[in-house]
């Protein structure tokens, strides 16, 4: 009958040993005392004996592998011919967790997906993330999304009332992107002031008739504006981020547009370089791209302060949305009687409410120098 | 390296010795050092450091003696569950590198501290305070020891202290 050498035990502190090495080969004769290999711990080398005489029938342990003190090292027989019992677990990287019938990755994905675990068909008695990836393969889900688990929130499943999945489009991705950001990271206020229309409609008239221009470019103008506040109260160009205020470098100026069904941010970067007509028409031509759907990608994003107006469509006065990684985006709106509303929606971790006051007076009036 | 960032440190140092960690390698192992933030005393002598996944389903944060243990779950929730894992170990707990561990982990969608020690009113209660202050909006849970002196008899001691299968469980728990 076979008899096992087992990892011997050198300290109390110390579950797990080294095998260092076997000092006899497979099929060779032990005597009872014999020292047949080495274990070590941080404090000890210690010889392994042999408590019966026998031929070595093989190992269990391997040098240099770290085992559990009191697992088989190597089996001796009474005859060289002997079997080896059926070999024991000796790697230390096992669970006696029972493996429950789904990974818990695969549990994610179903969640995600809102899917129930008895659809999927299981890969070797388990669902697995490649059997999910499977089923929604077979039922035209989109495999790249699925596999992205980093979302910290709970997961939002499908209604319980029968309808249909559309896919967004880009622009819309890109809006639900922003809003999303606003609800998560911006504490978000909004703030306006009445002021006289006036002063900016007689400002960009004369602007017109100096540059020769087809239109009066009032919300370019008024844009050029909120610019030069901006390079002069840094904060109103700057985010949050950790625990630190990010002051941009250049102003990204972000104006809205709606073109058809898309709503755009249209972005002139570095905006502050132009002077005011080279700036009035750089907004010109995204705006115009916008428009035709074809804003570069440098042009559709990067915004480092907003602008947003609905008086196209004669609103009296909105809240707009913070874009990602802004702090005030402003609100201009159709006036009444000589009168307008111009208002900002702002990060109240960056801006309190008196500094967007003192920038909306500002703004109000245009700057005759 | 510890006597080095001793030397350089002008405030007393306080190592917490592990006897277990004793016979383990000098071996960076695959860890790589989070940059030390400006504003983290000391978080350049006294690094933390990051291994594992960049888009981790869960977040191991662990240190000392629990390290190896934590990492032993690691490899058992990739291999069984399929989960990417990402271990982060701070070398000092206080002055506890604050900035640096925002910044790797205040996006993370789930943390699980694992400690040896007794973890109510610790190093873990610390961090996930911090992490709750600056908006974190993940999941989160701690594992350590019960807040009941360590038993001197092995069996008893054993199952007071989290080993891999006490780690796997509490994953799953906040998944």
């Amino acid at each position: 009958m076979a008899t096992a050498i087992y990892v011997p035990r050198i300290n109390n502190n110390d579950d797990e040993v080294k095998v260092l090495a076997f000092d006899v080969a497979i099929g060779s004769k032990v005597e009872n005392g014999q020292i047949v290999g080495q274990v070590e711990t941080d404090k000890a080398v210690l010889d392994v004996t042999a408590a019966a005489a026998g031929f070595v029938l093989g190992f269990v342990a391997n040098p240099d592998e770290v085992v559990k003190v009191g697992s088989v090292m190597l089996w001796l027989g009474e005859n060289v011919d002997e079997a080896i019992p059926e070999p024991q677990e000796t790697s230390l990287l096992r669970s006696t967790a029972k493996n429950s019938e789904i990974t818990a990755k695969a549990r994610l994905l179903l969640a995600q997906n809102g899917l129930q675990a008895e659809l999927v068909t299981p890969i070797d008695g388990r669902i697995t993330v490649e059997a999910v990836e499977r089923y929604l393969a077979a039922q035209g889900g989109a495999k790249a999304e699925a596999t992205k688990a980093t979302e910290s929130r709970a997961t939002d499943v499908l209604p319980d009332v029968a309808g249909n999945q559309v896919s967004l489009s880009r622009e819309e991705k890109g809006m639900a992107a922003t809003v999303t950001w606003h609800r998560d990271f911006a504490v978000a206020g909004y703030i306006e002031i009445e002021y006289e229309l006036g002063p900016w409609v007689e400002y960009a008239k004369q602007f017109q008739d100096k540059n020769g221009l087809l239109m009066p470019p009032l919300l370019p103008l008024m844009a050029w504006r909120l610019i030069q506040i901006a390079q002069e109260k840094t904060h109103l160009n700057a985010t949050i981020v950790g625990n630190k205020r990010y002051e941009y470098s250049p102003v990204n100026l972000g104006f809205t547009i709606q073109a058809g069904e898309a709503l755009y941010l249209a972005v002139v970067r570095n905006a502050q370089t132009q002077d005011e007509l080279g700036f009035v028409n750089a907004l010109g031509d995204v705006l115009r791209r916008a428009a035709g759907h074809n804003l570069k990608e440098s042009e559709a994003s990067g915004a480092t302060i907003g602008f947003s107006s609905m008086e196209r469509w004669k609103v009296t006065r909105h809240i707009p949305i913070l874009s990602p990684h802004t702090s005030l985006m402003i609100a201009h709106a159709a006036g009444q009687g000589g009168k307008g509303v111009l208002g900002a929606s702002y990060d109240h971790r960056v801006l309190n409410g008196g500094q967007v006051v003192a920038m909306l007076k500002k703004l109000a009036v245009p700057n005759k120098n | 390296m510890l006597i080095n960032a001793s030397a350089c440190w002008p405030n007393p140092t306080l190592f917490l010795e592990h006897k277990l960690l004793y016979a383990e390698k000098q071996d960076s192992a695959g860890y790589e050092e989070i940059k030390a933030e400006a504003g983290d005393l000391g978080a350049d002598l006294f690094p933390t450091l990051r291994a594992g996944s960049q888009d981790p389903d869960i977040t191991l944060l662990s240190y000392g003696g629990m390290l190896p243990v934590a990492e032993k779950a690691a490899r058992l929730l990739e291999e069984n569950e399929e989960l990417t894992v990402e271990i982060i170990a701070p070398a000092m707990l206080a002055p506890l590198p604050r900035f640096a561990l925002l910044k790797a982990l205040l996006h993370r969608p789930r943390i699980l501290v694992v400690e040896e020690a007794h973890h109510q009113f610790g190093f873990s209660a610390e961090v996930l305070a911090m992490l709750m202050e600056n908006g974190y909006r993940g999941k989160v849970a701690r594992l350590g020891t019960a807040p009941v002196p360590i038993a001197s008899a092995r069996s008893l001691e054993s199952a007071q202290l989290p080993d891999e299968n006490a780690i796997v469980a509490a994953v799953l728990d906040i998944l």
